[in-house]
């Protein structure tokens, strides 16, 4: 005999779990506190700490800069490539930039779908990292052209000569997915701040501050006529969003994969590589997020709780990698095809073996640490095996590029491939450039978004004010306005 | 007519005429979700049609309670991906065929397969600017002029007060029985809102 | 009170004793739920056994796609439900006694597959130890190499491991929640937890080979990345369409009322949803890559799937797998429409083994045919199956009734 209603409802009343787990927003803060926290950061007079950090990310972003214009003024010459590695570190470094933007999207639009409400506290600063990482993905293919001034032919525009581009080519679904992808997380990351500029705009103090953020908020109320549409929108780009995201590592993937290239062509690329795109963005938020919540003490707003999740998804990709990796080499030699078989065994001994065992280590040994709660709550750990990922994912896509070129189908063109200090200083001065508008977002955009934090906090539902069918008011059990102590943990 | 269906469109996007003389609306403070919910839930019973609710957040619930029908944007968004489709497909087709046929690796001048990620890629593109664009219309964005603003208690809509305003235009609308209703139901800070025309 | 051991006859199908005498949303209904279903698989087997004694390869392939379908749901079952652990998901915990019970499929799944291996000679071209023989003249270099892993001997110890070690996961997950159900302790969701950490891990590895194994080996020179996650795709995807269907089943014979509601129904349909299309995703990569490189070793395995009439099929897997479903499901309204649904639910069960019928058959015959004994062995297995599924169901409550969740999910609601 099912239960019978009122019976049900008083069990619903008295385990609806509002305190289940541990709440998202901890240190009992109202929403006027989340307010004043998030937005004191951009109003507040520039730390000297702040001016220090982005005069290093400038001097990386010149070299970057500097060497680029070298390389333009020289010619790819000036880079270690050679006959056969035709593609080196420019396309390693495009697709560790390409995969690092993928865990903000993932952040932003998979988490909400499947209604994961800890993405609220570092959605914003993630999806900021996807839109500065794709931007310095988008470096290097550009450069890597070497007629620099003819890369609008990429585009379909019309022109005197009657050509058109290349359809059937990858690297052309690459110039569509990539700057589809920075497009749509640009918008979407655009449409989540308008309420949240709204609210600078509401506490600006200057005129010039009135007027940028009046014009950025473009008249938001939070008037529920509005919010209704808003969030249907919100949603459908969320929908949008995430087959988007799938795509766009999946059609970097196709540049490798459509090509005959023992190593390359095997079809489990696509989702093996959205699974590693996702692994190292899992990792860069994590390295980012460790030093952002320290310096701007919101560690109640992105709590241990957050980033104990982000290393399980850390530890469930890298294994997925891993996975990957065995299955690659068991239908390598499954396969029967003695190119593959080579091509594999190359890997694991032949001169770039270093390589890696260094993205094996990387990838699939030090996130199984994460198995051990302990560890994957420590803030040190995190950010060692973090910064361990990137590097293996790093390594991960120069196995694939590097490794696969570097022997041909004939033997008298086998070489071995070195970088220049071109290629080196170009990949430095990319985290220049990533740095350097890092930190500008950190310093005039709230970093955590506002009004989603104040959604998903227990006394933003209307609900949590009536009196439960036991006569308990929930309300009583967290205090709403009391001014709270900011500085704990 | 034409205008009068103008006036119910912008209603619907939250923009209203100014009653008698330039008196534009009511404005009512309360001082939780659960009270608005509940604020918002009486003056729609008692027959009010344009009127709003103003939160720093979206509140779950919130358009039943006003009575407001399902958010149309997904139509939009629907259209621009057809839109993108097609674009992606034609464009392919059209020039690897017509203008600018070219024999690659043997492969056929155009297929489906290796044309499906460009016509994702822009089925996703337009769709999602078709969300956007539709989202702001619907919402009559950007408003740089709303009376509103003239509420200096209103600058806390975004922060972590939570408003009900009635507006002047709605047929029920009357100075003294809206704010006795608004007063009944715990509004506080209950103001008048003018639209004066001009920039402060 | 607790939970005891059933007696060995009844174990292969149910371990537990019954324990829904004390449960509060019980199984009511009468003994047809299983009679009938076993009565169809009876029937089904039957004529199945005819074809075994006319025509033995069409019978060992049929049965093969009839046995791999089953399978698959099984399989999506215990994905289902290591993730919902793992995920602490609270929207499911009213539907998930659907998949719960299914997980204890794997032991007469196991029972059901040694005529798989007395047709392994039909089914399975490597097993031809001539291919092996360097004098013989059906040498073939290509399998020789592979004779390390493809061997019979090899073969069968790799289909037990993996019966072994899902049955292993599967009796943990199962009958910690029937203990549930009647100590409730407090542990239980904890301890869940840990078995899916690491069961996924094992999971996800032996299905992939699995489906290395039993169909992609079937074509013994083919080989491609994916396939076991092409397998996945289409095993998740049809737990949901198998899981919403049931749902609705037991709520028209009076069950589960005010429990599963629209809201519990839409999200099963955003699931398959989701899964169509990345069954899609998955499918399109594979071809997409094999058809733009054009390795003779790869594409062999489309031709024959896109000539002498399977190019029908090819289409209508296409079309009904994909684009129908996808248009059909993407909206809202068709989700929370009931009728349409169920239908959709069917549908898509139907194409999960249209489509292992898709993989197999081709390796048997050149031209696209259905068989008689392909139905004969699929409703066969399927009825012995479900009959199995609905005894077990009978037996314990129909929710987890003492998940701290549950009150969370009957009021779950979409936003």
């Amino acid at each position: 005999m099912p239960v019978s209603s009122a019976d049900s409802e008083k069990t619903l009343a008295s385990t609806a779990d509002y305190h289940a787990e541990a709440p998202l927003v901890q240190g009992n803060l109202s929403f006027h506190d989340i307010t004043e926290l998030v937005t004191a950061h951009t109003e507040k007079k520039t730390p000297l700490a702040w001016w220090g950090a982005f005069s290093l990310a400038n001097i990386g972003l010149l070299l970057l800069v500097g060497m680029v214009a070298y390389l333009f003024w020289n010619g790819t010459g000036v880079w270690g490539l050679n006959n056969p590695v035709g593609w080196g570190y420019a396309i390693v470094n495009f697709v560790f930039w390409v995969g690092i933007g993928h865990a903000g999207t993932l952040i932003s639009a998979i988490l909400f779908l499947f209604r994961q409400q800890w993405r609220t506290g570092i959605n914003r600063a993630a999806e900021a990292m996807t839109i500065f990482a794709v931007m310095c993905a988008l470096v290097f293919p550009t450069i890597h052209v070497g007629r620099v001034w003819a890369i609008y032919w990429t585009l379909p525009i019309p022109n005197q000569m009657e050509m058109w581009p290349q359809f059937k080519s990858p690297l052309l679904w690459d110039v569509f997915a990539v700057s589809v992808y920075f497009t749509v997380s640009l918008v979407f990351w655009y449409v989540g701040l308008i309420p949240d500029i709204a609210t600078m705009r509401d506490r600006a103090t200057t005129k010039v501050r009135r007027m940028v953020t009046g014009v950025l908020s473009m008249g938001w109320t939070g008037a529920n006529r509005h919010w209704r549409n808003y969030e249907k929108a919100y949603l459908l780009l969320a929908a949008l969003a995430t087959p988007l995201v799938l795509s766009v590592h999946s059609v970097v993937s196709f540049d490798f994969a459509v090509s005959i290239v023992p190593g390359w062509h095997t079809t489990i690329f696509p989702p093996y590589f959205v699974a590693g795109a996702i692994f190292s963005g899992f990792a860069m938020v994590v390295t980012l997020m460790v030093i952002a919540r320290k310096v701007y003490g919101i560690q109640n707003i992105i709590t241990i709780e957050h980033l104990e999740k982000m290393n399980i998804i850390i530890l469930l990709t890298g294994t997925m990698v891993g996975f990957a990796y065995i299955t690659e080499f068991f239908i390598a030699w499954y396969s029967g095809v003695q190119y593959e078989q080579y091509a594999f065994l190359n890997r694991a001994f032949g001169p770039y073996a270093w390589a890696y065992w260094t993205m094996m280590t990387c990838n699939l040994v030090f996130p199984q640490f994460f198995w051990i709660k302990r560890l994957r709550r420590s803030v040190p750990f995190m950010f060692a095996i973090s910064i361990f990922v990137n590097i293996g994912m790093w390594f991960e896509r120069f196995v694939i590029t590097v490794t696969s070129l570097h022997r041909d189908y004939l033997p008298s063109s086998w070489d071995y491939y070195t970088p220049t200090f071109v290629d080196v200083l170009t990949f430095v001065g990319t985290f220049g450039l990533f740095f350097t508008l890092f930190l500008l977002f950190l310093r005039f955009i709230p970093m955590v978004a506002i009004a989603e934090v104040k959604g998903v906090m227990p006394q933003a539902d209307p609900h949590f004010y009536d009196h439960a069918g036991d006569g308990h008011d929930q309300a009583h059990d967290v205090s709403v306005t009391t001014p709270q102590d900011h500085t704990q943990s | 007519m034409l205008k009068q269906l103008a006036t119910e469109v912008k209603a619907t996007m939250g923009i209203y005429e100014p009653g008698p003389g330039t008196v534009y609306g009511m404005l009512a403070e309360f001082k939780d979700p659960g009270a608005l919910y509940t604020a918002a839930k009486a003056v729609r019973e008692a027959g009010y049609k344009r009127f709003d609710t103003h939160s720093p957040f979206p509140i779950h619930g919130m358009d039943k309670a006003m009575g407001l029908p399902n958010s149309k944007v997904g139509f939009i968004t629907l259209g621009g991906g057809i839109a993108g489709l097609a674009l992606g497909t034609w464009l392919q087709w059209w020039t690897g065929t017509v203008s600018y046929p070219m024999n690659i690796s043997g492969k056929p001048f155009f297929a489906f397969e290796p044309s499906i990620p460009i016509m994702f890629e822009l089925t996703v593109l337009f769709a999602a600017l078709a969300t956007v664009a539709g989202m702001l219309a619907m919402n009559g964005l950007p408003r740089p002029y709303n009376p509103l603003f003239y509420s200096r208690n209103f600058a806390r809509a975004t922060d972590d007060a939570f408003f009900i305003h009635v507006a002047a235009d709605d047929s029920h609308f009357d100075e003294k029985d809206t704010g006795a209703l608004l007063e009944r139901l715990g509004g506080r800070n209950i103001e008048i809102i003018h639209d004066r025309g001009d920039a402060e | 009170m607790g939970i005891r051991k059933s007696n060995p006859f009844i174990w292969l199908l149910d371990p537990l004793r019954p324990t829904s005498a004390s449960a509060s949303y019980r199984f009511e209904w009468s003994q047809s739920a299983w009679l009938l279903p076993l009565a169809v698989g009876i029937a089904g087997l039957t004529v199945s056994a005819v074809g075994w004694a006319t025509d033995a390869s069409q019978f060992y392939f049929s049965y093969l796609v009839g046995w791999a379908f089953c399978l698959s749901l099984a399989l999506g079952g215990l994905f289902f439900v290591l993730i919902q652990h793992l995920t602490k998901a609270r929207w499911s915990v009213v539907i998930r006694r659907i998949p719960e019970t299914l997980l204890w499929s794997f032991p007469l799944l196991a029972v059901l597959g040694i005529p798989v291996l007395f047709g392994m000679h039909d089914l399975y071209h490597w097993t031809h130890l001539e291919l092996f023989d360097p004098a013989s003249p059906s040498y073939d270099p290509v399998l020789a190499g592979k004779q390390g892993y493809l061997n019979s001997t090899f073969f069968i110890a790799r289909l037990v491991f993996y019966f072994v070690v899902w049955t292993i996961i599967a009796y943990k997950l199962y009958t910690e929640s029937i203990r549930q159900d009647v100590e409730g302790a407090a542990d239980i969701p904890a301890r869940q937890r840990f078995t899916s950490a690491w069961g996924l891990a094992v999971t996800a590895v032996t299905v992939s080979f699995a489906a290395f194994d039993i169909l992609m080996s079937l074509d013994p020179h083919w080989f491609s990345t994916i396939f076991g996650v092409y397998f996945f795709a289409g095993s998740f995807m049809s737990i949901m369409a198998f899981t919403a269907f049931i749902a609705m089943i037991l709520q028209r014979k009076g069950m589960l009322g005010g429990v599963v509601t629209t809201e519990h129904y839409q999200d099963l349909g955003k699931f398959l949803f989701g899964f169509v299309v990345f069954w899609a995703y998955i499918a399109f990569s594979q071809y997409m890559l094999i058809w733009y490189a054009n390795l003779p070793e790869e594409t062999l395995f489309f031709r024959h799937r896109l000539e002498h009439g399977w190019e029908y099929h090819s289409a209508a897997l296409l079309i009904m797998h994909f684009i129908l479903p996808f248009v059909i499901l993407i909206g809202r309204w068709a989700k929370r429409m009931l009728p349409l649904l169920a239908f959709m639910s069917v549908w898509m069960l139907v194409m999960q083994w249209f489509d292992l019928h898709w993989i197999a058959m081709p390796v048997l015959h050149e031209h696209a045919q259905f068989s008689l004994y392909d139905l004969a062995a699929w409703f066969g297995l399927a009825g012995v199956f479900m009959a199995a599924f609905m005894f077990r169901l009978s037996r314990h409550a129909l929710v987890p009734e003492k998940d701290p969740n549950l009150a969370t999910s009957i009021a779950f609601t979409n936003t």
